[in-house]
């Protein structure tokens, strides 16, 4: 097992309890952590990537505790949500600068810089760059050092539809054998690169299996079908909504829920079995 | 070391570029040139001052915001997720930083140095040297600061470090903290003297003592701001820092020579300002020897301040205060306006102004024509103060005495400094050796005291003075003579109460042209 997580707790000063005895076994590949926002999803993260301490529970990373912090962060590439660079450096400064920090060599730099394709902008200085530029500089440091484990946080988030493609077929083609934990509220961009899907809600595991399980959770309550406008309030009431589309007489609605009169059944996808699952909870 | 140094490189860089910096370093500049000074070593101090006082906001606001420059540029997580250990980390930075220093302000006093060199005329050469001077004047104080900073920056959230690294400069200027530049190695105040000199690397010493203080100081802020965490407890986050800069800068200011030399190198304050300053401060008012001190210095680094001003300055001090600082004005070490071609030349103007206080002019003028007369006088202490009295009761009397009705001109004074140095020849050639070739009628020692028998030690004072008004009496016109005869035998008989002396007085003076 890459991820060993027993029990694991974390509580704020604050006194939010962010992780409430979450216990997870995930193994190599790339693995989605998915959750609405307040899930957990990045203090799961950030106490994988060795930056916050868990006030309760264990945590092993291949076969470590989380007490061997250098070891640890050593085999560790970590991407957080929201992150900056220094605006005075440019992009090829910048990683440079975090080679030292992880001891690897100028070519290896330079091997990212490639990979990333952002050797035309190695001279720009980082504040000059796009969003998706940024993410995939981002991605370059966290690759630096070879990581085995590679911990991605709301990669996508901010991205427009391209650079979110983008970005996820760089994801994909990643070379070399690791884990590589990413997390999102885009059940979309987990199911286009993961082999395994963790669900996080209120701090607790909710799912942990494939995509294909996740979609499941949703199978014979997804429906499609066209109704009369006046109906979409009565049709709220019972199901929830994914999509619903106006035309001149009629609403072309997607919704999951019980069957309903004027309704067809249709293949779930993981979107759905999210959704299905965080309703399904709620409800209970 | 590699990763080390990269990080300490990568600080370097970060600084370099900081708008801060050369917004700071231009504000300090554009402070210094319209002042632009008309000697090469005043525009160094001035530069100097100018660079440590403005350039240390900018760099200390840099510094303080370098110890949380990730949380800043939200760049934390991934650096702190990196292998290499914080301290370690921060020990890089603070290298990067004090780099930095060496490598920004080093080459903008070169530039300023090298731009005032030619202007005055001159050529690069000894401009290294100049550096170097200036690079151990400003590194270790600036060091210091920026390492408070640095720990302050490390201590608070930025905001209020920003607040607080403000607040401390704002003081320090205050304190004249950052103004350290001291007039003693101006070169041009080197005398040939070989007292002075001594006094030089007196203070040359007391100087890098001062500076080793700082440095030491710095380099452990530095270090203290380089653990891993800060301390748990908010009282501890806010008054360390706060406590740190109090204790900096009561250092700053109690170590010896400090002060004065603080408030030498500023140069824009005009002698009135200064002692108004002088005059507000109460402490400078009852300690009058500090604020004759910090006048002479005042005079000393702002050569477009005559001695004569700070005399002026030092007499409204009022009391025994205005004493005591006369004295030390006229004790001052070296007064480069004093000296004139290699002689000694007391400024008319100083000594009226100290003649209004009798008692200090005669113990002012001897201390004064002791220090003048000791590379000549090589012998006993109590026959050179004699000498020395002599001449000072002539002073002490052709400037109380407005009956002359006409000003004493400096060249009178170089005069009987003529004299008195054919006398002591004289005296020396008696004491050790033969006597040399006659200079002037009847001015040997030796003649007087056969005169006056075995009681010299009681007589030799008024002889000299004799011989010191015989010759001033051939030099002024005959019209003034008898007025003058007057007043110098009431002095005479006063000071000698020896008709032996009267004798030859007005034998002497009858004698005169």
């Amino acid at each position: 097992m890459s991820i060993v997580t027993e029990n694991l707790v974390k509580e704020y000063s604050n006194g939010i309890r962010a992780l409430k005895g979450v216990t997870l076994h995930l193994g190599s590949g790339t693995i989605g952590l998915l959750g609405p926002n307040g899930a957990g999803k990045s203090t799961l993260m950030r106490i994988l990537a060795t930056l916050l301490t868990p006030t309760d529970g264990f945590v092993q990373i291949f076969g470590l505790p989380l007490s061997n912090r250098t070891a640890i962060r050593e085999m560790l590439g970590y991407l957080p949500q929201s992150f900056g660079f220094y605006p005075q450096l440019t992009v090829w400064e910048t990683l440079q600068y975090f080679a030292h920090l992880k001891g690897v060599s100028r070519s290896r730099a330079a091997e990212m810089l490639e990979l990333v394709g952002l050797q035309e902008k190695r001279r720009y200085r980082v504040n000059s760059l796009s969003g998706g530029m940024r993410q995939r500089l981002g991605i370059a440091v966290a690759l630096l050092n070879d990581p085995r484990l590679l911990i991605v946080d709301e990669p996508t988030a901010g991205l427009d539809q391209e650079a979110r493609i983008q970005f996820r077929r760089l994801l994909g083609n990643l070379p070399g054998e690791r884990t590589v934990l990413i997390s999102s509220h885009i059940a979309d961009d987990i199911a286009q690169t993961c082999r395994e899907v963790v669900v996080l809600s209120g701090g607790e595991v909710r799912f942990q299996g494939s995509p294909a399980e996740l979609a499941a959770e949703a199978a014979g309550r997804v429906w499609e079908g066209e109704i009369s406008p006046d109906d979409l309030p009565r049709l709220e009431e019972t199901h929830t909504i994914m999509s619903s589309v106006r035309s001149d007489r009629h609403v072309l609605v997607r919704c999951i829920g019980p069957a309903a009169e004027g309704l067809s059944p249709l293949s779930p996808t993981v979107e759905d079995g999210y959704m299905a699952l965080l309703q399904g909870r709620q409800s209970a | 070391m590699r990763a080390f140094w990269g990080i300490a490189m990568a600080e370097l860089k970060l600084q370099w570029r900081s708008r801060t910096l050369w917004a700071t370093l231009a504000l300090a500049l554009l402070y210094a040139v319209p002042r632009a000074p008309a000697t090469y070593w005043k525009a160094t101090i001035t530069i100097a001052a100018s660079v440590t006082s403005l350039a240390s906001l900018g760099l200390a606001l840099i510094w303080a915001g370098s110890a949380r420059r990730p949380e800043r540029c939200h760049t934390a997580d991934l650096v702190e997720s990196s292998a290499m250990p914080r301290s370690v980390r921060f020990s890089a930075e603070a290298t990067g930083s004090c780099l930095g220093i060496v490598t920004v302000v080093l080459p903008v006093m070169g530039l300023a140095l090298l731009y005032y060199r030619l202007k005055a005329g001159g050529g690069p050469g000894g401009l290294a040297q100049d550096l170097a001077v200036s690079g151990l004047l400003i590194v270790p104080p600036l060091l210091a600061w920026l390492g408070l900073s640095r720990l302050v920056g490390r201590l608070l959230p930025p905001a209020g470090a920003y607040v607080v690294v403000g607040l401390l400069w704002v003081a320090g200027v205050w304190a004249k903290a950052f103004l350290p530049v001291p007039p003693e190695w101006s070169l041009d105040y080197i005398p040939a003297e070989r007292s002075d000199l001594i006094l030089f690397g007196v203070h040359g010493v007391r100087l890098l003592v001062n500076r080793g203080i700082l440095m030491g100081a710095g380099v452990l802020a530095i270090l203290l701001s380089c653990f891993p965490e800060p301390p748990a407890r908010r009282w501890v986050r806010t008054a360390a820092p706060a406590l740190l800069g109090t204790l900096l800068l009561l250092a700053l200011a109690a170590l010896p020579g400090v002060r004065s030399v603080t408030a030498a190198v500023d140069v824009p304050l005009s002698a009135a300002e200064w002692a108004a300053r002088a005059r507000e401060n109460e402490r400078w008012r009852y300690e009058a020897a500090e604020a004759g001190e910090a006048l002479v210095a005042q005079h000393n680094a702002a050569w477009a301040v005559p001695l004569v001003e700070v005399v002026d300055q030092v007499m409204e001090l009022g009391g025994t205060a205005a004493n005591t600082a006369a004295l030390t004005v006229v004790e001052a070490p070296v007064s480069a306006p004093l000296y004139e071609n290699g002689t000694y030349v007391i400024p008319e103007r100083v000594f009226r102004r100290l003649a209004f206080r009798p008692q200090l002019t005669r113990r002012v003028i001897r201390l004064e024509m002791t220090r003048q007369l000791a590379p000549w006088m090589p012998f006993e202490t109590d026959v050179k103060e004699g000498a020395a009295d002599g001449v000072a009761l002539y002073m002490e009397w052709c400037y109380l005495d407005e009956l002359l009705g006409r000003d004493v001109a400096l060249e009178e004074i170089a005069a009987w400094q003529t004299i008195l140095q054919r006398m002591t020849s004289h005296q020396t050639y008696s004491m050790d050796g033969p006597p040399g070739p006659a200079d002037g009628p009847s001015t040997d020692p030796r003649v007087m005291r056969d005169w006056l028998g075995e009681d010299e030690g009681d007589h030799f004072y008024a002889i000299k003075t004799a011989l010191g008004l015989w010759q001033h009496c051939s030099l002024l016109p005959p019209e003034v003579l008898p007025a003058l005869r007057d007043q110098w035998m009431g002095v005479i008989v006063s000071a000698s109460r020896d008709r032996t002396v009267e004798d030859l007085l007005v034998q002497l003076l009858e004698a005169a042209p």
